[in-house]
């Protein structure tokens, strides 16, 4: 090989490194795919108390911090409910978001005693669970809510941060 | 001079002193500055308790030394730190002359109305002591009520606050035989929330 052709070979392989290096920094500096390179939600419930209706946990500490919470992604939490009445209860929860950011998009599903009281909608909560715990004098029950995104969603969450109220609503039972 | 020269040279005319006008008009300097998000919203006032709409007592057939003691759980649930103050709205009958009262602040591990299972006196003690005749006439509006705080160092009521009243009735042993037969009538403990 001749010093000429030699040149000309370390050239092109310099010209190469380079347009190797360019387009790695371009590959790594280009948002991630998928819902990653968007900001995430989050909820956040907490349980209201009532004179009815104790709740643990009492508030302001929450029953549910959900992190970042993307389509496809979930959280849960646990909420107990006791009756300190002299009458046996019937106890729904009703959810009070503190915006609408998520009300179509987020869904929540509320199981108590393998029964499940609510599954559908942030907004759906907000008229309460269609079904309810029965409660006697002095008795608790536990409730498991689960909060998540579809995983089919694609957009109107992201960067939303939503406070969620659960409050019970008792209907005393004869 | 043609017709149509006189008319370009008039639209022309027209045009240059419109532009100027236009450039007057336009022309001025500007700037503005806003202060945007501006919201009021009202706090809450919200007290309630856990009798589910029954009462604590109702004696019957009561006789001298006859008591009985009840708790009910006030939880205050309202956003603007609040004073409670408790009295009773009701014309008090005639035995309440001879029916000692005793209200005593505390906590209850586990409430469940009206039972006092598990409960702990504040170290304070009774926030009123006398009879119900006298409650009924000394403490009958938010004005003249019993005020009361959480604990024994709170000067005020906050969110998820919450207190246990042990109730005592008693008709006293020493109630003479012109107390037979009445009655205290049907009477309401108030425990009224007003912000601070």
């Amino acid at each position: 090989m001749s010093s000429l052709s030699a040149d000309r070979f370390t050239r092109a392989i310099g010209a190469a490194i380079g347009l190797a290096l360019v387009a790695a920094l371009i590959v790594a500096a280009r948002p991630a795919g998928g819902h990653g390179g968007v900001l995430p939600a989050s909820l956040r419930f907490t349980a209201v108390l009532d004179g009815a209706v104790a709740v643990e946990p009492a508030p302001p500490k929450p029953l549910l911090e959900s992190g970042p919470l993307r389509p496809g992604s979930h959280a849960s939490g646990r909420l107990t409910l006791r009756n300190q009445t002299g009458g046996t209860l019937a106890v729904r929860l009703r959810a009070e978001p503190n915006s609408t950011a998520l009300d179509g998009i987020a869904r929540v599903r509320l199981l108590s005693g393998g029964q499940t009281l609510a599954d559908g909608t942030l907004q759906a909560l907000r008229q309460g669970s269609a079904e309810a715990v029965r409660l006697r004098p002095g008795a608790a029950a536990k409730v498991r809510v689960v909060a998540w995104i579809p995983a089919e969603v694609e957009t109107g969450y992201e960067g939303r941060r939503v406070a969620v109220a659960l409050e019970p609503v008792e209907e005393p039972l004869s | 001079m043609k017709t149509t020269t006189k008319v370009l040279l008039t639209a022309l005319c027209v045009g240059a002193l419109g532009s100027l006008a236009a450039m007057g008009v336009f022309g001025a300097f500007s700037a503005t500055t806003s202060n945007a998000g501006n919201t009021i919203t009202a706090g809450t006032v919200s007290i309630a308790d856990n009798d589910a709409g029954a009462a604590m007592y109702s004696l019957a057939a009561a006789k001298p030394g006859d008591s009985v003691s009840k708790c009910i759980k006030v939880t205050y649930t309202g956003s603007i730190d609040a004073d409670v103050r408790i009295y009773t709205p009701s014309t008090i009958g005639s035995l309440g002359q001879y029916v000692d009262l005793t209200i005593t602040p505390g906590t209850q591990t586990t409430s469940t109305f009206p039972s006092c299972t598990g409960f702990t006196a504040d170290s304070g003690g009774a926030i009123y002591t006398g009879t119900l005749q006298n409650f009924g006439s000394a403490k009958n509006s938010y004005a003249t009520g019993v005020v009361d705080n959480p604990g024994t160092t709170a000067t005020k009521w906050v969110a998820n606050d919450a207190v246990v009243y042990q109730v005592t009735a008693t008709l006293q042993s020493s109630a003479p035989d012109a107390a037979q037969g009445l009655t205290t009538g049907s009477h309401t403990f108030t425990w009224e929330a007003r912000n601070q």
